[in-house]
């Protein structure tokens, strides 16, 4: 395996929801949902993806699998452009990166057993060609990650919230996918099985050297797991960087603030606060310039001249602002 | 109501070994199951547990809006002081009587404004029509009042606002109403059932921030119900935590995380991921093991026992642990808790 791999690369990706109207129900306007979003992801590594509700995770997190299609932009896997693959050339790539719902209620079938709903990716894929070596394979991930085979001829019904979130890690592990994206796997849980279900996914990673796009608005989860974290507000990237240099040393005006949001729980610790003001702008009219000039303390007349490339400010820490004498 | 109900001085609101439990098809919930705590003039109190621990049928008790069926009070007491002085036991007051301690004296918001806003009507409307109802006000004074309300959480341009419908607002701008609205009338108690759990970080600092200055301004005690260990650093003076329908600790903010006496307590601290700890010292996050328990279902005596890396066979599992007073004004439901304090020590 080479260093430094690149596993997945999207660039520019845009995403527009047309928004229709009158009786006609003709396009009147455009959701921003995702404009103009660039990284890429190492073999084995984790980019975390943070921002606010509304700010795209979601939206980038089913572009990039093409589970729905992007309106611009490209997406490379190992290199080869899939943008525009068509459904055939596309079913070995599907088999290849996998998703993670956030609500481990809604995203098990109810009537299907859970031996069932893990063994059924392997039909699809056409793995495990006798019951039995699927029922082999179901039991070993079930295994994996802490239940017992017996759980197997169970439903979604008889389980926790964090047991049926390891039913869904079972599910997009049993293709042996190379590829995860995790859209919030732990928003719902509690608190204390939040941990169980961060640690496995982290034991995971290691022995299976998996790649994943870990999409959350838990800055403190994302820090635990990630080796990169990107920040998005209103459809683009913020700030890219290593997770320390980006808890440690934020470089755009949004990070530092959404970090300083954060209660933490120590009554000690006594922090100077940055309350951002207002709300998020809505992105059928974002701002011009910089997106997030409306919201920003540090704000110039020229930021709303010109949108702020994301550029390197050092090395593997990039951020999208004009402004260099700040932070 | 038993005549001459005594309570401290200082105390606004005490509850003393509540009980609630639901009678469903399924068999009997103890949704609370022998909780007390109080609350003291102008402090804030924090209830931090679990999803199902019975933090919101406890708050939904003191306002005594409890479905019945199939919930009902079955135990305890709910003592308050009203702003004429008395001290009243809530669990026992007809609904007339509630009705003018409702809005009036305890005021609530909860985690999702728009199931407790009207939809069809105006916000202002509705703060005024709450003003009205309590204040016996006119109608223009009550607008009048609305609007210095909306000024007051901080919604810009507040008489225009007064206009516009629910819908037509952000999530924050809509708990801001709620908390608006919930203040009108001056309550003693606010009761808020996780405002802020809805809400995007920024925006639930610039809630807690607002009701932190509003506390300082008009001196109201609020019970703040939480699952987030960060919010109640921030907001609490002093915390109750729950556990299956029972408190298994109280203490100040300060020694409850500094020196959480109760397994589950230390259990909860260190499975949150924390922002300030420094990244090299940052270890795996210490889960604590198996699951929520089925509240139909609860384990015997203490009911952390199968997820407790102190229980013993034999004493943990014969009867529920009494919540016991440590001394130095903490109280903590665990048989083990000095053994396990000294092996820390
Ligand atoms: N199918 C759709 N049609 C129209 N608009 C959409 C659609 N899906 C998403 N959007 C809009 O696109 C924007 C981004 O949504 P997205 O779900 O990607 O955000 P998110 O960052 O995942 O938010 P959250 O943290 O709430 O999950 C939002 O304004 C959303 O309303
Ligand atoms: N109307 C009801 N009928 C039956 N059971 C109920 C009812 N309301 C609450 N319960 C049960 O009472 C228990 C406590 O619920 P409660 O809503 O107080 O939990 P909570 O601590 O507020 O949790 P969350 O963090 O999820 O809000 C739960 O087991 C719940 O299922
Ligand atoms: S470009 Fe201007 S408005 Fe945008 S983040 Fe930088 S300083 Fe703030
Ligand atoms: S009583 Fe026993 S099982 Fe319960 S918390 Fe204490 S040590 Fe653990
Ligand atoms: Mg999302
Ligand atoms: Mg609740």
């Amino acid at each position: 395996m080479r260093e430094n791999h690149v596993l997945l690369e999207i660039q520019d990706l845009k995403k527009h929801f047309p928004i229709r109207g009158g009786i006609l129900s003709r396009v009147v306007g455009s959701v921003k949902a995702v404009d103009g979003v660039s990284f890429a992801i190492k073999k084995g590594e984790v980019l975390g993806l943070v921002g606010e509700s509304g700010s795209g995770k979601t939206t980038v997190g089913r572009t990039l699998l093409r589970l729905i299609e992007p309106t611009g932009g490209r997406i490379l896997f190992e290199g080869r452009d899939i943008t525009d693959l068509p459904k055939d050339k596309l079913r070995p790539y599907r088999r290849r990166m996998q998703i993670i719902f956030q609500d481990p209620f809604s995203s098990l079938n109810p009537r299907m057993t859970v031996g069932d709903i893990i063994a059924e990716p392997l039909i699809i894929h056409g793995l495990g060609k006798t019951p039995q070596e699927r029922t082999e394979r179901v039991a070993e991930l079930l295994k994996l990650v802490g239940l017992s085979p017996d759980h197997m001829r169970r439903y979604p019904h008889e389980f926790s919230g964090g047991q049926r979130q390891r039913i869904g890690i079972a599910r997009a592990l049993a293709v042996a996918p190379e590829f995860i994206v995790a859209d919030e796997p732990v928003s719902a849980l509690d608190v204390s099985i939040q941990a169980q279900v961060v640690n496995l996914l982290q034991d995971l990673k290691e022995e299976l050297g998996l790649t994943l796009l870990f999409i959350a608005h838990d800055l403190a989860v994302v820090e635990y797991i990630s080796d990169r974290v990107a920040v998005m507000y209103l459809g683009k990237v913020m700030e890219i960087a290593s997770s320390r240099e980006l808890y440690r040393n934020p470089k755009h005006p949004y990070t530092e603030a959404l970090l300083s949001a954060v209660p933490i729980p120590d009554p000690t610790v006594k922090r100077e606060r940055i309350v951002l003001q207002g709300d998020i702008p809505s992105p059928i009219n974002p701002p011009s310039g910089c997106v997030f000039r409306t919201r920003c303390r540090y704000a110039l007349p020229e930021c709303a001249q010109v949108v702020p490339e994301l550029k390197e400010v050092s090395p593997g820490h990039y951020k999208a602002c004009i402004r260099d004498d700040i932070l | 109501m038993p005549e001459g109900v005594r309570m401290d001085e200082k105390r606004l609101l005490e509850v003393r070994d509540l009980k609630v439990h639901f009678f469903t098809d399924d068999g009997v919930v103890k949704a609370v199951d022998g909780v007390s705590f109080h609350v003291d003039k102008g402090e804030t109190l924090a209830v931090v547990g679990e999803s199902g621990s019975g933090k919101s049928v406890t708050a939904l008790s003191i306002m005594r809006l409890i479905p019945t069926p199939p919930g009902r009070i079955v135990g305890g007491e709910i003592l308050f002081r009203g702003k004429d002085g008395e001290v009243r036991d809530l669990a026992r007051l007809s609904e007339a009587e509630m009705r003018r301690i409702r809005g009036n004296d305890i005021a609530m918001i909860f985690q999702e404004p728009m199931t407790s806003l009207n939809p069809v009507y105006t916000v202002g409307d509705q703060i005024a029509e709450a003003i009205m109802l309590h204040q016996g006000k006119s109608r223009k004074e009550a607008m009048e009042l609305a609007a210095h309300m909306l000024d007051l959480v901080g919604i810009p341009e507040p008489k225009k606002r007064l206009a516009n419908y629910p819908h037509q607002m952000s999530g924050g701008m809509r708990q801001r109403v709620m908390i608006a609205m919930a203040l009108s009338c001056n309550p003693s108690l606010l009761i808020a059932d996780e405002p802020t759990t809805a809400l995007d970080v920024t925006i639930q600092a610039q809630i807690l921030e607002l009701m932190k200055k509003l506390q300082e301004e008009i001196g109201m005690s609020i019970l703040f119900i939480t699952h987030n260990l960060g919010v109640v650093a921030e907001m609490a003076d002093r915390v109750v935590v729950m556990y299956a329908g029972r408190a298994v600790e109280e203490a100040d903010v300060v020694p409850l995380f500094k020196d959480p006496l109760h397994p589950y307590t230390r259990g909860l601290l260190h499975s949150v991921p924390r922002l300030d700890l420094a990244a090299e010292h940052k270890e795996r996050l210490e889960a604590i093991p198996g699951n929520v328990p089925n509240p139909l279902y609860l384990p015997s005596g203490c009911a952390f026992h199968p997820r407790c890396k102190h229980y013993v066979e034999g004493l943990c599992d014969r009867e529920v642990p009494p919540l016991e007073g440590t001394g130095d004004g903490r109280q903590v439901r665990c048989v083990r808790w000095r053994e396990i304090r000294e092996v820390r020590a």
